[in-house]
């Protein structure tokens, strides 16, 4: 029987797993990708996105808004934003794991109405365009995410990461500059419309 | 000479990577478009950042690489105590025990109910005296006793009390009549007494009006045979036994068993008629009341119940008559009267406003007799009772028609009370 989201919320709120289930696998891969997109590894976006809704299934008596896909996401940053700071002060462990060969999860698109050699084409744009996400610095690279690929404005991303408004326009300047500079690099990868013109 | 490109400050960035977004205050706005329309420079930043911004904005969703639900065996988050309480289970449970209590409860009170209505809420001595009278009628008991020693407690409708003490040793007959405090009747019977039982009779009949008690007439009979149908009064009186026609002139005799070791000698007793019959117009349709034999076809087991005007007529003179009672009785053992002998045929009662009070609270069945008139006149011409006494009856039915509305309700609501608990108990199991 089909409920809405709002049902599954209230019958989650009451301790319905069932139905808080049913918006894991509504959000789920919004939520990975938001979190593939920061941590920039499957591995640790896998294990942000399974911690993140068990912190939402645990705090679900805190949800007032309207918008729960946005409540989830905004948790899916704080613990993506938090394992990024842990890795922070263990130096070693965060080179450990920039050493380890990490899959693409651009190799695993959702699936679209083309033929194979396009989207091997997008996976590997998708691929680049991570790659140079990815050498953003954490700080960058969280509020990159959160402008360009989620699209919160300034003041929530300031709320998300607790920085100043100030803070969050300049940060997210540099990491637009930098990401510039990078994907000018993969300029031959890029569709005909977004070969950036080399200044 | 080519004009020097000039590379956008980190603050020019700053603000198109703002005005990109539409975060810039109007002010800030107005002065960077100005801005852009004089600096191809800072045009060309600009549109390099859009799509800087666009080349991130559609990276392509990512699927999810495999599912995040949660372990509803891990995650299951504790329910309060007193959300537990209100599961739809403990509901049904809850209200499937409450309904089984009620419906007992239900089914047990039109019983008890139905039970009390059928003892028309008589005391135990009262219900022993209908036993062997309906509204209207004449209780008659027997007290056979070797030492013409018989004690017989009648108790009337309305709580009128009788207590018949003989000493025949002492050939006198007393029976001393309470209704509530009054003592109305006190009967001497003097004279020789044979060895046989002693029978009296004891009659309730109206008084002349409506809301006068009944008055307790006992009459001193003889019989040799105790019939059928023990009537037990309180345990320290006689428990009648059996009736049997007095045989003198409008007599009504009948014996008042006495519960003792010589009941076993005694004769087998024969069951008679309980005959709510009209008020007779004279008394002498009690001149012969049927025999024993006459009775062996009714199995009834009821007890032949006379009329009172006999009583009253012999109570005053025949009592008192000793031994002339005696014989009289004896002579008319045999021969029943018409009248009574029809309506033992029928086995209908007729209407016999003999007795009141039974059943009824006016202490009257029927219509009360003129006060003018004296109590024979009074008695032969009272109307039939017949109405009042069905009356009683047909309430007695209604009451009891109720009670079985009642235990049936009382059934369904157990059955659907059942159901529910056990449902609410399968439920609070699975989950």
């Amino acid at each position: 029987m089909f409920m809405d989201e709002n049902d599954l919320i209230q019958a989650a709120k009451c301790g319905d797993v069932e139905s808080f289930n049913q918006l894991v696998l509504l959000y789920q891969d919004t939520a990975y990708t938001v979190a593939y997109r920061i941590m920039g590894e499957t591995e640790a976006a896998a294990d942000a996105t399974q911690e993140a809704f068990i912190s939402a299934f645990r705090k679900l008596h805190q949800f007032r808004g309207d918008n729960f896909k946005a409540w989830v996401m905004r948790i899916v940053t704080n613990v993506c934003y938090d394992e990024l700071r842990r890795r922070k002060r263990r130096p070693t462990d965060s080179i450990e794991e920039m050493h380890e060969v990490q899959s693409s999860a651009d190799g695993n698109l959702h699936s679209q109405q083309e033929n194979p050699e396009t989207y091997v084409q997008r996976s590997e744009l998708s691929a680049a365009i991570q790659d140079c996400i990815n050498d953003l610095p954490d700080d960058q690279r969280v509020i990159a995410v959160l402008a360009d690929v989620q699209e919160y404005p300034y003041q929530e991303i300031a709320e998300i990461t607790g920085l100043a408004l100030g803070t969050v326009k300049s940060r997210l300047s540099r990491a637009r500059g930098k990401l510039r500079e990078c994907l000018r690099g993969v300029r031959e990868l890029l569709p005909a419309e977004y070969r950036l013109v080399d200044k | 000479m080519v004009a020097p490109h000039t590379t956008p400050s980190d603050h020019d960035l700053e603000l198109l990577s703002a005005y990109l977004d539409g975060e810039l205050a109007h002010r800030e706005r107005i002065s960077l478009e100005q801005r852009l329309d004089r600096e191809t420079e800072l045009r060309a930043a600009l549109d390099d950042l859009r799509e800087t911004v666009m080349i991130v904005r559609d990276l392509p969703p990512l699927k999810a690489p495999r599912n995040f639900t949660l372990d509803p065996v891990l995650y299951r988050r504790p329910i309060p105590w007193w959300q537990q309480l209100f599961t739809l289970g403990n509901v049904l449970q809850f209200s499937g025990a409450v309904g089984t209590m009620a419906a007992l409860l239900l089914i047990v009170s039109a019983f008890m109910l139905g039970s009390n209505s059928a003892n028309d809420g008589t005391s135990a001595p009262e219900a022993a005296f209908e036993q062997v009278a309906e509204p209207g009628e004449i209780a008659m008991f027997a007290s056979p006793t070797r030492a013409f020693e018989a004690t017989a407690t009648l108790y009337a409708m309305n709580q009128a009390t009788a207590i018949a003490n003989s000493n025949t040793d002492a050939a006198a007959f007393d029976a001393t009549l309470e209704t509530q405090s009054e003592i109305y009747a006190t009967k001497e019977i003097s004279g020789t007494m044979t060895a046989e039982s002693l029978l009296f009779a004891v009659t309730a009949t109206p008084w002349p009006t409506q809301t006068m008690p009944p008055r307790l007439t006992a009459t001193m009979l003889s019989t040799e045979v105790m019939p059928m149908g023990a009537v037990e009064s309180q345990a320290d009186t006689v428990g009648g036994q059996a009736f049997e026609e007095s045989t003198s002139e409008g007599a009504v005799s009948f014996a008042a068993g006495e519960d003792t070791a010589d009941d076993a000698a005694l004769p087998t007793p024969q069951p008679l008629i309980v005959m709510p019959s009209p008020m007779p117009e004279s008394p002498t349709m009690l001149q012969a009341q049927p025999s024993a034999s006459d009775t062996e076809d009714d199995d009834t087991g009821e007890q032949w119940v006379g009329t009172p005007e006999a009583a009253l007529d012999m109570a005053d003179s025949d009592v008192a008559a000793g031994d002339e009672n005696a014989t009289a009785m004896r002579e008319a053992q045999s021969t029943p009267s018409p009248a009574l002998k029809e309506a033992t045929a029928s086995q209908t009662p007729t209407a016999m406003p003999v007795a009141s009070g039974i059943g009824d609270e006016t202490n009257s069945v029927g219509a009360a007799p003129p006060a003018d008139m004296t109590d024979g006149q009074q008695d032969a011409e009272a109307p039939t009772p017949i109405e009042p006494m069905m009356a009683v009856r047909n309430a007695n039915k209604d009451d009891s028609r109720d009670y079985t509305v009642l235990a049936f309700i009382g059934v369904m609501l157990l059955a659907v009370s059942l159901v529910a608990f056990m449902v609410g108990r399968r439920r609070s199991r699975r989950a």
